[in-house]
């Protein structure tokens, strides 16, 4: 199955009706999509507005491939089930987001493994053909589900922290 | 529950921004965690934790806006955190100004999204935080704030 979501916000009907498109002409594959509020309503792929959290993750993890919009809980989500995943930025233009930082942080994803990003409609097509042909067979390695240990120290350290702050402003 | 235990409040928008904040749990450990973010269903990713739902609002329309800041101060006054925990975005910023005004200690950490600059919330966050930090080095350094490792 390849599952398909705009994330959580805003829509994104481009990568709707991409999917969508290519799901009519490839009518064996089994396709879900999470919508969201988009207006565009699929024709040909099943499609769901929006899963509760916990539907979602067994969604992606009985998927073979991931298609999302460039978002972190997305890419983080797909990382963490170890399934590879095409990306496909929204754009600022189009009024898609309210700032260019997928773009900006689709140059660190796309050299990752098990992570491609489709920088328009017909690079997406394209990714969703070579995962027919077998080429995108490469999945990421599976993460971990938690921070770097580097951060977790820090964040506990500040937390800890918090007691003897709250000593000497109430000792002033 | 415990009196003798920190009292953490870890909030988030929906998204990447929660998905990055689970990913920082191990560092709760101990603590009476209390979680906040926008979808009431992500309560389910948390099972024991008290947990409150608000919603997203941009500062064009008025009234949802208010009812964002509004919402934010009844977590603060309900929960009274020792210290607060956020990955973004802008609607924790009042969570953080009303968590400072009560005394907890406050923490941003700008979402790893951010790799060549930091978020507008970001940047309002270094003068109403205690700490900010970025999770790519070369942002940390021309903000002058510290880069403590990433989320992933």
């Amino acid at each position: 199955m390849i599952f398909a979501t705009i994330g959580s916000m805003l829509p994104f009907d481009r990568l709707v009706q991409v999917v969508d498109g290519w799901s009519g002409e490839h009518p064996a594959q089994e396709v879900l999509i999470q919508l969201g509020q988009g207006q565009y309503v699929p024709r040909h792929a099943k499609w769901v507005r929006m899963m509760r959290p916990l539907e979602f993750n067994q969604s992606v993890e009985s998927c073979e491939l991931m298609v999302a919009h460039l978002g972190m809980g997305s890419f983080i989500t797909a990382m963490q089930a170890g399934k590879p995943v095409i990306l496909f930025p929204r754009s600022l233009a189009l009024g898609e987001i309210t700032s260019d930082h997928q773009r900006q942080a689709a140059d660190w994803l796309r050299d990752k493994p098990g992570v491609w990003v489709a920088d328009d409609e017909t690079a997406l097509q394209g990714l969703l053909d070579a995962f027919c042909a077998g080429q995108l067979s490469v999945s990421p390695e599976v993460g971990s589900r938690s921070a770097s240990n580097e951060l977790i120290t820090h964040v506990r350290q500040f937390i800890h922290e918090s007691r003897g702050q709250k000593r000497e402003h109430k000792g002033e | 529950m415990n009196r003798n235990r920190i009292k953490v409040l870890a909030i988030a928008s929906g998204g990447g921004h929660w998905v990055q904040l689970l990913r920082l749990r191990a560092a709760f450990e101990g603590c009476d965690v209390a979680y906040a973010s926008v979808h009431p269903a992500s309560q389910d990713e948390v099972p024991g934790h008290r947990y409150y739902a608000f919603r997203d609002a941009s500062r064009k329309n008025k009234l949802a806006f208010a009812r964002v800041v509004f919402r934010m101060l009844w977590i603060i006054l309900r929960e009274r955190p020792d210290v607060v925990v956020t990955t973004g975005s802008a609607p924790a910023l009042f969570c953080v100004f009303f968590g400072r005004l009560c005394g907890a200690q406050t923490l941003w950490i700008d979402s790893i999204a951010n790799c060549q600059q930091l978020s507008h919330s970001g940047k309002k966050a270094l003068r109403i935080a205690h700490r900010c930090v970025s999770q790519w080095p070369e942002v940390a350094r021309n903000n002058g704030i510290e880069y403590w490792g990433g989320a992933l």
